[in-house]
């Protein structure tokens, strides 16, 4: 498993709304228009899945990988 | 609060990412640290980008990394950057030397590996003379391999036939520099990206090759409305993010480039004070030499490329050529990006000149944000390459070995004898595995790089790499990879953080990557492997002063502060650059001439007012802006008359399509890294064809059906990807993949001036398979 460490740019209280119910994204913070979270993945399939995902999310403005954490006990 | 691992990894990359963008976030109480012992900083392996980053060890090993916020990248990295601690421990990680033996594969020592090449190599020397080996290096090697190697072939072994992979990539785009401004590499950096108002990208896909140079961009363009202008035959995802778009048959941009000219001459869009005070202008004269021509020369020249006929030549609507002319010329500053899609042409350098014409003409250039800047496939291209001189041409630091000075120059400072350095350039890559396939070359090294996957027209040099009568020997990570299985000796080389050294990036930015873990295995950093074969080498030919007085090293330190005072007296002045600096600052940029000139070095180049420190050097009555690598030209820079040509293999009846090929996000060129990564590959598994829906209803072909490409040079059958990105008439393959080696269709034909091969354009016909 990987979990990817992301800022997330957004516009409007809806956008957050929308992506703090999404299963693969956890927030932890938020400061103005910008929330921090991370992503948990199995592979890359997933990734582009999860890029169309937020795509689709009115308010999302973008996304920044910031680090990442790779499980070792996983040998996927 | 219950804290399993998976939660305890989700807050480790939490607090992370926090601390990369001053985000503050608080510990749940029960999680004390994350989860690794160090922290590293270093440089991503993959991209010319060279995004800063800091490294994650526990017990010994790398478990994560996370973006350098003091560095340009400001913390961002991209997907394969997030995914780097997986290339270390893949399974055919090479982990000790092999040499093959009546066709198995054996292993042997280190020991047996040198005497065997370095008997080889003496022998071929001994009987041929020193031109019948030669090296093969690359754009991924540290800096001081790099130096050392040019420094054993061309100081001390007295042969050119020495190049590197860049000759692939970005060759074109450095001839282009030197050919309009008098030395190579680009005047601006990163930095200019927040002062510009108007990006104008041609034959790059930035947003999946560049993701976080194409990521500040789009930043701005959320910020500052910038406008965004990019020319490609596909419709990438940099496209889907321009504000226009334009769209031509491939090999025809020149005609537009010529055009948006002609349109910023006849709207009188020009800087006539610019031109005046820092520009000639040339044409190539009847015998084929540089010719100086005036401004109204260059006016009539410009008259028949309307955007009329350019759209009539390329396919590209004029209104979009005249809107793009507008908006590059009247926009606060204009910055120009591009890559293999200008560089990759045999007519590179030529493309290149037409682009830095349209920043000369209308004053786009030196100041905050206003700059042509030429994007890098590999991280250590420039610096490791261009700049060391590591091309059969080249000779240290803007040195050519075709100039009596530059020679005369380099074999004082190596201490050679006289008349040492060959003053006829080398073979070229191409040349060179020609002459190898040949037999000419009989003894090869490459390092680092897969020509057995990259070089166009392949099967012709790959049959030549598997002869029996010659030696190739392969320092690699991987084994096999499509060069390495042709090999008769086979190398393991540390990879990334398993080793140290320097890396130059693409905006003159040198960054200092530590050793971080231990290599794998018995392999071992090309640098003690080159410096051994040297002594080694030169002991056999009977010369052992000369390894000892050559080859004295201890220390990649050693070197690099050899290279700071070969730098010292030529524009790429870096002797303020010591290793202690470069690992505490995020990277510098030359020049640096002194030990306090301040850090991060300088932005912008040839310009006095915006921090060059070398212009009153070399140009003291300059008041601002001086193009001092050119006083042939009296410090101008040079405007180029390029007629409009196409390519060397245009589309034609028996071959109606164009095959162009490049890159995906998830994998980096020949895939040796990224294909070790389950998620990546998983992602990307296979290669195939992408077909306009247009063409693809012609030939009655869907998504999935399988697909022969036939070129003139072979034929490869892929499954169809039918989708609206590649226009009517083209079709793209990835170069990534080892069992679809597309370059086996690929023209060898090469630009005469750079020697780069023209990988963007192939004729092809398609059928159903
Ligand atoms: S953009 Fe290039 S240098 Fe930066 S993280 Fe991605 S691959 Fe690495």
């Amino acid at each position: 498993m990987f979990y990817i460490g992301v800022l997330i740019d957004i516009e409007g209280e809806e956008a957050e709304k929308a992506l703090s119910s999404l299963s693969f994204l956890k927030i932890y913070g938020k400061k103005e228009n910008q929330l921090l979270g991370v992503i948990e993945l199995k592979d890359l399939q997933e990734w582009k899945a999860v890029e169309e995902a937020l795509t689709e999310i009115k308010g999302f403005l973008g996304l920044s990988i910031l680090s990442s954490f790779q499980d070792n006990s996983d040998t996927s | 609060m219950k804290c399993d691992r998976r939660e305890f990894l989700k807050w480790s990359a939490a607090l992370t990412a926090a601390s990369v963008v001053g985000f503050e976030l608080s510990l749940p109480e029960n999680l004390q640290a994350v989860d690794v012992d160090k922290w590293i900083k270093s440089v991503c392996r993959y991209c010319g980008a060279g995004c800063g980053l800091y490294i994650g060890v526990k017990g010994g090993k790398v478990v994560a990394v996370k973006g350098d916020d003091k560095n340009w990248n400001r913390g961002y990295i991209c997907v394969k950057g997030s995914y780097l601690p997986k290339i270390l421990d893949a399974p055919d990680r090479l982990k000790y030397p092999m040499v093959r033996e009546g066709g198995k594969w054996k292993r042997i020592t280190w020991e047996e590996a040198m005497n065997l090449m370095v008997s080889k190599f003496a022998e071929a020397i001994k009987k041929y003379g020193p031109h019948s080996v030669g090296f093969y290096g690359s754009g991924q090697s540290y800096s001081e391999e790099s130096y050392l190697a040019n420094k054993l072939f061309k100081g001390a072994l007295g042969t050119n036939n020495i190049d590197g992979n860049p000759r692939l990539c970005m060759a074109s785009a450095a001839v282009g520099y030197v050919t309009s401004f008098g030395k190579d590499e680009p005047m601006g950096s990163y930095d200019d990206i927040y002062y510009a108002d108007c990006f104008f990208i041609i034959g790059s896909n930035m947003s999946e090759a560049h993701p976080v140079i194409f990521r500040l961009i789009m930043e701005q363009k959320r910020k500052r409305k910038v406008k965004i202008i990019v020319a490609d035959p596909r419709k990438t995802l940099t496209v889907r993010n321009a504000d226009l778009h334009l769209d031509f048959i491939p090999g025809m941009d020149l005609y537009i480039l010529n055009a948006m000219a002609h349109v910023i001459v006849k709207e009188k869009l020009y800087n006539k004070d610019f031109i005046d005070k820092h520009v000639v202008f040339k044409k190539l004269g009847p015998d084929n030499k540089p010719q100086k021509v005036n401004f109204e020369e260059y006016v009539k020249f410009l008259e028949e490329y309307t955007p009329e006929l350019a759209e009539q030549k390329s396919g590209c609507p004029k209104e979009k050529i005249i809107q793009a002319a507008r908006w590059f010329a009247t926009s606060k500053a204009t910055m120009s990006f591009w890559c293999m899609g200008l560089n990759q042409r045999t007519k590179g350098v030529w493309v290149n000149n037409l682009v830095n014409n349209l920043h000369l003409l209308t004053g786009q250039i030196c100041r905050p944000g206003a700059t042509p800047f030429s994007l890098t496939g590999q991280p250590n291209a420039c610096g490791g390459i261009r700049d060391v001189g590591l091309l059969s041409h080249l000779l240290p630091y803007g040195r050519l070995v075709a100039n009596d000075q530059h020679r005369a120059e380099m074999e004082e400072f190596w201490g050679l004898p006289k008349g040492r350095i060959h003053p006829k350039p080398g073979l070229t890559a191409v040349e060179l595995f020609r002459k190898f396939a040949e037999g000419e070359i009989k003894c090869l090294w490459v390092v680092c790089t897969n020509p057995g996957q990259s070089l166009p027209n392949l099967e012709k040099y790959r049959k030549g790499m598997a002869r029996e009568d010659t030696f190739l020997v392969v320092s690699e990570a991987y084994h096999p990879s499509r060069t390495s299985e042709l090999a008769d000796l086979v190398l393991p080389a540390a990879l990334w953080c398993e080793k140290e050294g320097t890396y130059g990036q693409s905006e003159r930015r040198y960054q200092y990557l530590p050793q971080v873990i231990k290599p794998l295995g018995e392999a071992k950093s090309d640098f003690e492997v080159i410096l051994t074969f040297a002594r080694k080498l030169l002991t056999a030919l009977g010369r052992a002063d000369e390894a000892k007085r050559l080859f004295p090293y201890k220390t990649t330190e050693d070197v690099w502060n050899e290279m700071r005072a070969c730098s010292r007296n030529t524009v790429y002045n870096f002797w303020g650059m010591t290793r202690a600096r470069l690992i505490k600052e995020h990277g510098m940029l030359w020049p640096v001439p002194t030990e306090d000139y301040p850090a991060p070095g300088t932005l912008r180049r040839y310009t006095a007012k915006y921090g060059d420190p070398l212009v009153k050097k070399y140009d003291p009555k300059a008041e601002d802006i001086s193009f001092y690598g050119n006083p042939a030209d009296g410090n101008r820079a040079v405007i180029w008359l390029r007629p409009a040509v196409g390519p060397a293999e245009p589309a034609d009846k028996d071959y109606p399509f164009i095959l162009t090929t490049g890159r995906l996000i998830e994998h980096w060129h020949t895939g040796t890294m990224t294909m070790k990564v389950p998620e990546l590959m998983r992602a990307a598994p296979r290669a195939f064809v992408e077909i306009n829906p247009k063409d693809a209803q012609k030939l009655g072909i869907k998504t999935g059906d399988m697909v022969r490409i036939t070129s003139r040079r072979g034929s490869i059958v892929l499954p169809a990807k039918v989708v609206d990105i590649p226009r009517p008439g083209v079709v793209f393959v990835p170069f990534h993949y080892p069992d679809k080696l597309i370059n086996i269709l690929v023209t060898d034909a090469f630009d005469p001036m750079s020697k780069q091969p023209e990988f963007k354009i192939s004729a092809v016909r398609i059928e159903k398979a």
